[in-house]
């Protein structure tokens, strides 16, 4: 079979010469179930515009578009003014909440301290095993003490001076 | 990086919270050989209170050893030796840095061998620490004593009357 005819007018085709009944032509030929190897690639092209030309909306798409049309707005919602305070609330109990807390925490610190003098023991690290020569390590520090304490009262000058009452 | 600096605070703070005046000052000559400190923890002076009965003593001066070893709680001593004058103006540094915590109680210097200060750091009428900074200028070494308690004005008095303990 001779398919000059078409090559020439797809050849045209291509070149956007063709009329409309010659496009006619080349649609109806590629709508055939054989068509030679070398046109083959065309048919696709030439089905899917006969195809999409068969692609129709469906009955109910008019309906659906204006029940979706019709459909009631979102009503904008009233926001109270307790609703708008909301984070200003929860601000304020964040910081009631650390106040609180840290409240407790200064009276416990302040208990610890009353009891302790707010110095922590737990690092000392004595130095002496012997209960006895801590005693002596004491006892001349209390001396060294009370000699600063009477050296003070004993003198006259200003510039040594004991303040008990301070 | 909030949090490890929340962290790294806190430890700060705790690390910085109830620190005596010799633990200070330690902190500051960690390195330094020449300076030796020495503790009697609180655990410790409970049995100094147990042990001091046993020794002889007037019943004066045991009285009045057992009222002045029942208000210690602790007990630090510092000594450096050989650069005596620089420990003793940095003690004085640290202590005028922390001025709000300590007062001056007594003051003996311009004696031509030793300089002597007294310091207490009180709450109320109760002195919770007191810090002896003494200098052999002659020898130059540097010594503090720094008691922690519940030292009372009596005790202070107590102090004041007698000197040295008397052994019979």
């Amino acid at each position: 079979m001779d398919y000059k005819y078409i090559e020439q007018l797809l050849e045209r085709y291509w070149q956007c010469e063709t009329n409309l009944e010659e496009e006619t032509i080349l649609r109806s030929f590629f709508n055939q179930p054989e068509i030679p190897a070398h046109l083959q690639p065309y048919k696709e092209w030439f089905a899917y515009k006969q195809t999409a030309k068969e692609v129709r909306l469906n009955d109910d798409f008019d309906a659906k578009i204006l029940a979706l049309i019709n459909e009631e707005p979102v009503k904008a919602h009233r926001i109270t003014l307790t609703r708008r305070l909301m984070p200003l609330y929860k601000a304020a109990a964040s910081i009631a909440i650390l106040l609180t807390l840290g409240t407790a925490a200064q009276n416990s610190f302040r208990h610890s301290e009353e009891r302790n003098g707010d110095y922590n023991y737990s690092n000392y690290e004595d130095t002496y095993n012997d209960p006895e020569a801590a005693y002596n390590q004491v006892s001349e520090g209390l001396e060294q003490i009370a000699a600063c304490l009477n050296e003070t009262q004993r003198s006259d000058t200003t510039d040594r001076k004991i303040v008990l009452e301070k | 990086m909030k949090r490890a600096l929340c962290l790294l605070l806190a430890f700060t703070v705790i690390r910085t919270w109830g620190q005596d005046f010799a633990s200070r000052f330690m902190n500051d000559f960690s390195e330094d050989t020449l300076v030796h400190c020495y503790t009697i923890s609180p655990k410790m002076m409970e049995k100094l209170i147990e042990i001091y009965e046993e020794k002889e003593l007037t019943e004066t001066n045991r009285q009045h050893i057992g009222y002045l070893l029942s208000k210690l709680k602790s007990a630090r001593f510092i000594i450096g030796g050989y650069r005596g004058e620089t420990y003793y103006k940095h003690a004085e540094e640290l202590i005028a840095k922390n001025r709000k915590r300590f007062s001056l109680l007594a003051e003996t210097s311009h004696t031509p061998d030793r300089e002597r200060l007294l310091y207490v750091r009180k709450r109320k009428e109760v002195i919770l620490e007191l810090v002896l900074l003494s200098l052999d200028i002659r020898n130059d070494v540097f010594n503090a004593v720094n008691f922690t308690g519940e030292m009372d004005r009596e005790f202070i008095q107590l102090l004041s009357e007698n000197e040295k303990p008397q052994q019979e």
